[in-house]
């Protein structure tokens, strides 16, 4: 592939490794491209180097061995280039806690040339959406952790960065606050931001990435989109909302698709290559039971990533 | 939390690189200044209210019993020296102290994934140190010009020597708070090299009357160039060729900037 070619692709990872000081090897020579407009996923359990890569792409690890390129430009050889694209909400939350919020989007602004009432302007319907926009004067450190997260957030949107990276931004975090980030990431993915995400929270993954990366002790696993992961999938899951709470004694009867009941209205099924999903539905019918609603379970994401770790 | 999230594009065109690093040398400016201020009992007030003590006790009060040093009363001869003492100390703790916080709460992390060039880092922490130095230095100036009768002969002199010592100190905190890992390891420095050296600077006494070896070994120390050629730009008196001085405290400023830069670069104790 020529450097034309690279600089239309946001990320480009080629052989990547990290070792650290002490002889750990946290990555083990990764490759995979992130494509313009893609919203890709990197999952991974405790200790798989998910981190360590988002380190090395966003700055703050250095590269042992290989070569990380954001459109076309190398992250250690040509940072600027590299780094001005790049919006990143990393896992720890790193704001200085005795600066107020308006000031800390205004000097993370002025850290990419943005001037401050330019980030203003960017920033308050941000902050009026994470209701935050009458604590612009409060110092960071007084909000909560989920705020904390939300304005690190904000602080990555004001830039209007080419890429997003965000490692595990909804990690420990209420439902509601979860929720307005997803929605925010889903926004901002629509207008043709790149994203990167990292996450443990597979229904966030299913609900948001159209592409799939798993690490596994330091080494790329999966690298698909999640339509072609999912389609390839031994056993896949749904779960089916129905009009009123089935019966136990109906729903024994579909012990073959692995029926479990999830909620009141709510049951998992799960069906094998050699089942379908057309023919549990109608079978559903037969039964009486009237379906409200059907979407892939979260348990897809997990049976996914189990295939691909063991 | 309302659901419809309307906003303008989401990608933005960066701005030309020299606006970028010099909106972003003036914003570490700005963060820097508006650290001090805001914390000004702790940055600003004390080193006055030391110079001040210090010119009380050792001008007025022992400096009578003393009597001339070099032909200039005693309390004239050690105000420069105290005066470039509070740009050394300031200089030095505004850019260490600064470096480790924002390590400690991770907060270097926001400057490290932003595109800001070497340089830009660096004239932008010399800016903040040189604003700290500023108001605690030119505040305590006044007072002590006053108190002592002292008024600048070389203006020019004044403020270049003024700068390079901050540039140089501040540099110095730079790479310690690049080297410190712990808040512990932020007063070493000041505690076991500085201030040894600003007492035999010859602050206080007339090197040139000290016997050997100790006179000789007193000019491996930059604090006595930085003295001497302060001294000479108020009161006019120097035991030291001027230009010699200023020569050897701006190389020892270029050899620390481009440590500064080196470390800067390869990510020394800010990067894993």
């Amino acid at each position: 592939m020529t450097q034309n070619d690279l600089s239309n692709i946001p990320v480009s990872i080629r052989h990547v490794t990290k070792k650290y000081a002490d002889g750990f090897e946290a990555v083990r020579n990764v490759s995979f491209q992130i494509k313009r407009g893609d919203f890709s996923v990197l999952m991974g359990l405790n200790g798989a180097g998910k981190t360590s890569l988002i380190g090395m792409l966003t700055g703050t690890n250095h590269v042992s061995a290989g070569s990380i390129e954001v459109f076309g430009s190398d992250i250690t050889k040509d940072p600027i280039r590299a780094k001005i694209k790049l919006g990143v909400v990393p896992q720890e939350v790193n704001l200085n806690f005795f600066t107020p919020i308006m000031d800390t989007l205004i000097y993370h602004g002025g850290f990419f040339g943005i001037p401050k009432h330019t980030v203003i302007q960017r920033a308050l319907p941000l902050l009026k959406k994470a209701r935050l926009d009458k604590k612009i004067h409060l110092p960071a450190g007084s909000l909560s952790g989920g705020m904390k997260r939300m304005l690190m957030l904000i602080r990555a949107l004001i830039q209007k960065p080419e890429i997003l990276v965000l490692d595990e931004p909804t990690a420990n975090l209420d439902i509601e606050i979860r929720r307005t980030i997803w929605d925010i990431l889903r926004t901002e993915h629509q207008n043709g931001m790149t994203t990167l995400l990292t996450t443990h929270n597979l229904e966030e993954a299913q609900l948001l990435c159209t592409n799939v990366l798993i690490l596994h002790h330091g080494k790329l696993v999966m690298d698909r989109t999640l339509e072609d992961a999912i389609e390839e999938m031994e056993e896949k899951f749904y779960t089916i909302k129905f009009s009123s709470a089935p019966q136990k004694r109906a729903l024994e009867s579909f012990s073959a698709y692995g029926a479990k009941l999830k909620g009141e209205k709510t049951v998992d099924f799960c069906i094998t290559r050699s089942q379908d999903l057309g023919q549990l539905i109608y079978k559903l019918h037969l039964a009486g039971l009237k379906i409200d609603h059907i979407a892939p379970s979260s348990h897809q994401l997990e049976q996914l990533l189990t295939e691909a770790i063991l | 939390m309302t659901s419809n999230h309307t906003d303008t594009p989401s990608i933005a065109q960066p701005p030309h690189f020299l606006r970028l690093q010099f909106i972003a040398c003036m914003t570490i400016a700005h963060r820097e200044s508006s650290r001090i201020l805001r914390v000004w009992k702790m940055t600003v007030v004390p080193p006055i209210i030391t110079i001040y003590l210090f010119t009380v006790v050792f001008g007025q009060i022992l400096g009578g019993k003393i009597g001339q040093i070099l032909g200039v009363d005693y309390v004239q001869f050690i105000v420069p020296g105290l005066i470039m003492n509070i740009v050394i100390n300031e200089s030095f703790s505004n850019n260490s102290s600064t470096i480790v916080i924002d390590k400690y709460n991770k907060s270097i992390e926001s400057l490290i994934t932003s595109p800001i060039h070497e340089l830009t880092i660096l004239i932008g922490y010399f800016i903040g140190a040189a604003v700290r130095v500023f108001m605690a230095g030119a505040l305590a100036s006044l007072l002590v010009f006053w108190q002592s009768g002292i008024a600048v002969q070389h203006w020019l002199l004044f403020t270049y020597t003024v700068l390079i010592t901050c540039a140089l100190f501040s540099l110095m905190g730079f790479i310690n708070g690049l080297y410190a890992t712990r808040f512990d390891e932020i007063p070493t420095i000041p505690t076991f090299i500085l201030t040894p050296l600003s007492f035999f600077g010859g602050i206080f006494y007339d090197i040139s009357r000290l016997p050997e070896p100790w006179r000789s070994i007193s000019w491996y120390n930059p604090i006595v160039y930085i003295v001497d050629t302060f001294r000479y730009s108020l009161i006019g008196i120097s035991l030291h060729e001027i230009t010699e001085s200023l020569i050897v405290v701006t190389l020892i400023t270029v050899g620390l900037f481009c440590l500064s830069f080196y470390l800067l670069r390869i990510g020394y104790g800010i990067k894993k």
